[in-house]
């Protein structure tokens, strides 16, 4: 079904004004996307990740923020400053995380992040590398929420037990395209076992892991992401559409637990 | 042929069928991974059904061999007439020795309708492909081998699956999208994880006679991946080929 997009977008301006309808609509946020210019260019993912695209799709599918972060870089704090100006440049549409990588910038971090969360505007952390204790002592200390890609999912049973107040989302339901489909299964059993953990739907090829995510976990621990722009907002979002969740539940996945769990004033 | 064999519509307008051109069904053997356990044709009815996928091109999940499964695609297509197209898969890796033989026999006797191969080309597979005039889906080892089977039989025709590659090898795609460009006799199957990007080019660079619409499924998701097709907003004629169109054409006799 065609939705009207000039009718989409009055009504995006209108959602953030409860009880002008009666009634407020929960923003369609993608939680995983990025933005901007790698350092080592031998991949796309590490060459350049286009907004204008990020921002058409968008349009199309009728998403209404995206957290935004860099792509791979040897060191992140240009890439950091770069996320913040791109939010600066479009306001109402992009939320940053900063993201940072615990060897190469070892030491650093804390600071880093201190001046990125409290002057730069950015939200949350973006992470590749499993965190050390540097990284997330300074991420409970700034309260924010990260976004993890972990090289293997049994990492989070360490993780996630030592910094209990930390969320932590685990990108791709633990496996970016299903390539190790069992640990689907074991990041549901994660997200189970650690109510601190969360887990992002982007890049899922095996649709019925999601289903099942949302049928044993139910939808308040399961958040809509693209890993955009190169992965389709637009078919991830369709994805979401597919499990037919009720309105309340699927708001939840597309916007409502993000919104929840980033700082106030995020969206 | 083809006219006569689309559904019409309500309005007395006939319409292109949406094929999906490769998905797996039935039981296997080692039972290591999802595709090597079980291709449950119901998720798949249940799918083209939501879809609107008109038929859906079956093979065997993989096997140590072949020829049990092939008769059990062919059993499947049987009770559930109008659905499925069987085709037979074989390992070139595997199948040596009177392969050919035994595809003759089940493109003869089992009513399957073309080839599905993968690891290493096997020229007797090939051979006997060429004489039977049925597709080859071809899920290569190497993409580069593609560049000798395509040369050696100009009048087969490949359709190499996931436009190249069903990992995140994204190189791939772009090597893919070249080889379809080189020879008439290939096409791309659009079941794949690519960014969007890869396809937008394949459609741009190739044309839609070169692309064929397939899931990959049931591990992959038919509703999603007719929905990437759909997102490529092709016009009208193009995108009924690339739904249904070119595989059609490819198929011997039409579908059935």
């Amino acid at each position: 079904m065609k939705v009207n997009l000039s009718r989409r977008r009055w009504l995006a301006t209108i959602a953030a004004a409860p009880g002008l309808s009666g009634q407020s609509r929960q923003l369609v946020i993608n939680a995983h996307c990025h933005a901007g210019l790698g350092q080592t260019m031998n991949a796309p993912y590490t060459t350049r990740n286009d907004v204008d695209v990020t921002l058409r799709h968008m349009e199309e599918a009728g998403i209404d923020r995206t957290v935004i972060f860099p792509i791979i870089n040897p060191t992140y704090e240009k890439a950091n400053q770069e996320i913040a100006e791109i939010c600066g440049r479009y306001p109402g549409k992009f939320i940053g995380f900063a993201k940072h990588d615990p060897e190469t910038e070892q030491g650093r971090i804390a600071s880093m992040l201190r001046r990125e969360i409290g002057s730069l505007g950015l939200r949350g952390l973006k992470l590749h590398k499993l965190p050390t204790r540097e990284i997330l002592d300074a991420v409970a200390e700034l309260n924010i929420p990260i976004l993890y890609h972990p090289k293997q999912v049994s990492m989070f049973y360490m993780i996630a037990e030592e910094y209990p107040r930390i969320t932590f989302i685990m990108a791709h339901l633990g496996s970016f395209h299903s390539v190790e489909w069992a640990w689907h299964y074991e990041a549901i059993a994660i997200a189970r076992r650690y109510p601190n953990v969360y887990l992002e739907t982007s890049a899922v090829i095996a649709q019925r892991f999601l289903e099942m995510a949302v049928r044993e976990l139910g939808p308040d621990r399961v958040i809509f992401g693209s890993d955009g722009p190169d992965s389709d907002s637009r078919l991830e979002l369709y994805k979401i559409k597919l499990l037919k969740l009720d309105p309340a539940g699927e708001a939840k996945v597309l916007g409502g637990n993000i919104q929840r769990l980033l700082p106030k004033g995020s969206v | 042929m083809a006219a006569a064999l689309a559904a019409p519509l309500s309005q007395g307008q006939s319409r292109t069928l949406v094929i999906d051109a490769n998905c797996q069904a039935g039981l296997g053997e080692a039972m290591t991974a999802p595709d090597t356990t079980r291709a449950g044709v119901e998720v798949t009815l249940r799918h083209m059904q939501e879809a609107a996928i008109d038929r859906t091109i079956l093979s065997a999940a993989t096997n140590p061999g072949y020829e049990k499964p092939n008769q059990e695609i062919a059993e499947i297509c049987k009770l559930n007439p109008g659905k499925f197209i069987g085709f037979a898969r074989h390992d070139g890796e595997r199948g040596k020795g009177g392969i050919g033989a035994l595809l003759r026999r089940e493109i003869e006797t089992l009513g399957l309708r073309g080839l599905r191969v993968t690891r290493q080309p096997l020229r007797d597979l090939f051979d006997a492909a060429a004489d039977l005039r049925i597709p080859v889906l071809y899920e290569s080892e190497a993409l580069s081998n593609i560049h000798l089977v395509a040369a050696e039989y100009p009048k087969l025709p490949f359709i190499v699956t996931n436009l190249g590659t069903e990992g995140r090898e994204w190189a791939a795609h772009y090597e893919a999208i070249a080889i379809a460009r080189r020879y008439p006799n290939v096409y791309l199957t659009t079941s794949a994880l690519a960014g969007y990007k890869y396809f937008e080019i394949a459609a741009s660079e190739l044309g839609a006679e070169k692309l064929i619409f397939a899931s990959d499924g049931p591990q992959r998701d038919s509703r999603v991946e007719l929905y990437r097709v759909r997102l490529l907003k092709l016009p009208p004629a193009d995108e009924a080929k690339v739904l249904g169109g070119n595989i059609q054409r490819l198929l011997p006799g039409g579908t059935p």
